[in-house]
């Protein structure tokens, strides 16, 4: 094949929220092209949110994603209120911020001990993933439920942040900026981490306009949104945290990112609990008028949006959804080519979204369609890599 | 709004505004009009297309460009009428890339064909998908019967 080798990676694993095949063409170690194919696990919820009415759509889009259930319950019901501007009690607004920054600090508390784990650090993938327990077990606590939490309602929350969880909160998120702190001096200025993540899989400034990606992917690369600043909505208007922006673009700074953001997720927490005001979670609006309305929110991977529109009857006439990893997924092609295959599963990983493949990872000789590598392997030479560099 | 303000300078009267709130800024647009307008708000006003929005109607399908501008403080909704049977549009990936799999979701979804497109295989569906069937179309418009599927 005048391409190269091929290697297939997917499209399957029971792990991954969100399946891709990704085809790369190999010369030698080196990537020369790559081509990515989505849609094993297309179930055409937009379609499906046309015969449901709006309660029963905000409890279909939380499923559209295990990791970070709450952005699309936020992006929909923001989207349904805008249609007919009904308002949002304010505490209710600040439960809404909690609950959406609980769930970064577990998403990418569960991407860096993952990263860690494809990279040879095993202990990093111990502590991280120890340390996202007990804000599992804090949604528990407050919804009853460790992941759909279900909390969203047009108007409002479903659930009271009462004074007895308060104390249980404040300590889960005390241990994970602790924990934080510490990793980012651990390992962030590890000469061998630095050696395995730095300058790899750059995804330069221009690419990433060209690609209109979101979130991390696309602050990492220097691109200055977040939709929480941009566009405050929930609590964020009302609570004092920064914009993470690094100008690299490559895995190094996508993981510093993803560990600094975890920080001001935890300092969110905090402001919110401490100037949660008494009163109504919910406004109760009986009638959904005819009209259209945009939902945005600013989820673990990036900016989600909901589109709605209504003819004033119980459920949608349609219902746009774009999550965040149709956009990041696609800048792929810009940062594997170069790149050796030890580095594919830590470049996969880095945009957040496609970790579990990387387990799916098969490489096969194109001339004799013979296996030369399983996904085990493909870790495996990811982390001998690490062990290379140690020496 | 900068961006608004320098679009009724630029395109004045090719431009039918439609102000929700200060967030959400609705333009409707001719088809002939819409690439030039689009490629304008994303390379000179230095926007970022968020996604594409197809909705199924009797008489052909309604593509709303949603783009977030000022410095992403404003969501700009550009909608255009793509005329149902041909359903033909230009295809703006060419200078946007991050519009390639926006585009073939649409011609997948609703049948849109985007001209000049690179790249225009299936994305989400299935490699045996029949023909001609688009699942996100209003099955009712076709029969002309009401309600919904």
């Amino acid at each position: 094949m005048a391409k190269g080798n091929l290697i297939p990676i997917g499209p399957f694993h029971p792990l991954l929220e969100e399946p891709e095949f990704f085809k790369f063409y190999v010369d030698g170690e080196t990537i020369v092209d790559a081509e990515v194919r989505i849609g094993y696990n297309h179930r055409g919820v937009e379609k499906l949110s046309e015969i449901k009415t709006y309660d029963q759509a905000t409890f279909l889009v939380e499923r559209i994603c295990g990791i970070c259930s709450t952005s699309h319950p936020f992006a929909f019901t923001q989207a349904v209120e805008d249609i007919s501007g009904i308002e949002v009690p304010d505490r209710a607004k600040y439960i809404r911020s909690i609950i959406g920054e609980l769930e970064r600090i577990h998403s990418h508390l569960l991407w860096v001990g993952l990263a860690g784990h494809f990279i040879g650090y095993n202990t990093v993938f111990m502590w991280a993933w120890k340390y996202r327990e007990p804000v599992l077990d804090m949604f528990e606590a407050i919804s009853g439920n460790r992941n759909h939490y279900s909390m969203f309602k047009i108007g409002g929350v479903r659930r009271d942040i009462t004074d007895d969880k308060r104390a249980g909160l404040l300590k889960a998120i005390d241990e994970v900026e602790k924990f934080c702190s510490m990793l980012s001096k651990a390992v962030a200025d590890d000469p061998v981490f630095q050696a395995r993540t730095k300058n790899v899989g750059i995804l330069k400034k221009q690419d990433a306009v060209d690609m209109c990606v979101v979130g991390p992917v696309a602050r990492a690369s220097g691109i200055e949104i977040d939709t929480r600043k941009d566009q405050p909505y929930a609590a964020y208007g009302m609570v004092d945290f920064d914009k993470i922006v690094l100008k690299d673009g490559d895995v190094y700074s996508k993981a510093v990112i993803r560990l600094k953001e975890t920080m001001e997720s935890v300092k969110i927490i905090r402001q919110c609990l401490k100037n949660m005001p008494e009163g109504a979670i919910d406004s109760d609006p009986r009638d959904i008028a005819a009209g259209e309305g945009i939902g945005l929110h600013e989820a673990p991977r990036g900016e989600v949006i909901h589109y709605i529109l209504s003819n004033g009857s119980n459920n949608p006439q349609r219902h746009k959804i774009r999550a965040p990893s149709t956009m990041n997924v696609a800048s792929f092609k810009k940062t594997v080519i170069g790149e050796s295959i030890a580095d594919a599963a830590l470049i996969t990983a880095a945009n957040d979204p496609c970790y579990c493949c990387t387990e799916r990872m098969v490489i096969i000789d194109a001339g004799t369609k013979d296996v030369l590598y399983t996904g085990e392997e493909l870790v495996r030479l990811c982390q001998e890599k690490t062990e290379k560099l140690r020496k | 709004m900068k961006a608004m303000d320098a679009l009724k300078e630029k395109f004045g009267g090719k431009i039918e505004w439609n102000i929700r709130s200060p967030r959400r800024v609705y333009a409707t647009v001719a088809q002939q009009d819409l690439k030039e307008i689009v490629l304008y708000i994303f390379k000179i006003l230095g926007a970022r297309l968020s996604t594409l929005t197809s909705v199924d109607t009797r008489s052909g399908i309604e593509l709303l460009y949603h783009m977030l501008t000022d410095k992403g403080a404003v969501c700009l909704t550009i909608r255009t009428m793509v005329k149902k049977p041909e359903l033909i549009i230009e295809s703006i990936t060419n200078d946007i890339q991050g519009a390639e799999w926006l585009e073939r979701e649409v011609h997948e979804m609703m049948g849109v064909n985007f001209t000049g497109h690179p790249n225009m295989r299936r994305l989400l569906l299935p490699d045996d998908w029949k023909e001609g069937d688009y699942p996100y179309r209003k099955k009712s418009f076709d029969s002309e019967k009401e309600g919904p599927q």
